[in-house]
């Protein structure tokens, strides 16, 4: 319980585009290989880019009372948590949280949220932990779309 | 073609090529990955992975320590599933 509240967030940015903020016990310990950290790269990169949402990804041991340990990660997910989203996988425990601040569930309502979510455990019960989790970003970034104060910056 | 040439084309080249392809594929084995199986329970530290700060919304980027519980995210939603 008390080691997931000592997990600092980290970025997923590659050695090309920026200095990585990776402890050494993570950099030894290979959850998943170059190719799929780069998707999982992509993916919250992009989602958040387009949706203007800030998607966070945690993944690791959510302690027994999941939902509360899953919000209270949200709440430090960020500057702004109202416009954050975080995803908590929990392997070990086979259970998936999405967690949406107050901003952006008026652009997520908790339907889509579990769409995504169902279509996160079926990829997850197949044993495709990345698969899953590109997709069920991709479905709640499109169902986020690209709100209209974005859309002239670039 | 006397019976030392024949045994040699025809019992040491194939034992050449197929202790050299057990060569190829097991002596890179030593470090492979373990792959998550659905029911694994699940060793590795916990990671937190944020997007890429560039042209990405206000996130306060490293400082995510500093920042306790105190921002109000009002009344949260999401989604829960078990696989």
């Amino acid at each position: 319980m008390t080691r997931v509240f000592e997990t600092e967030s980290h970025d997923t940015a590659t050695v090309d585009t920026r200095a990585n903020v990776i402890d050494e016990d993570i950099h030894h310990d290979h959850v998943f290989s170059y190719q799929e950290l780069a998707r999982l790269d992509d993916a919250l990169t992009m989602s958040s880019r387009e949706t203007g949402l800030r998607f966070t990804l945690y993944i690791g041991d959510l302690g027994q009372r999941t939902r509360a340990a899953a919000e209270e990660m949200h709440a430090r997910s960020g500057a702004n948590p109202s416009e954050a989203v975080l995803i908590a996988v929990s392997p070990g425990q086979k259970v998936v949280e999405v967690v949406t601040g107050a901003g952006a569930s008026r652009r997520l309502p908790d339907r889509a949220c579990a769409l995504a979510v169902l279509s996160m455990t079926t990829s997850f019960a197949a044993s495709d932990l990345v698969g899953g989790i590109v997709n069920g970003l991709r479905q709640l970034s499109d169902q986020a779309g690209h709100p209209a104060a974005l859309r002239h910056t670039h | 073609m006397n019976v030392a040439e024949t045994i040699l084309v025809f019992v040491g080249i194939p034992l050449a090529v197929v202790v050299l392809l057990a060569l190829l594929i097991f002596l890179p084995g030593g470090h492979t990955r373990p792959r998550y199986k659905s029911g694994q329970p699940w060793e590795h530290a916990p990671i937190w992975y944020e997007p890429h700060p560039d042209h990405t919304p206000a996130a306060g980027h490293g400082d995510a320590k500093a920042i306790t519980s105190s921002g109000n995210a009002g009344p949260l939603g999401g989604a829960r599933g078990t696989w």
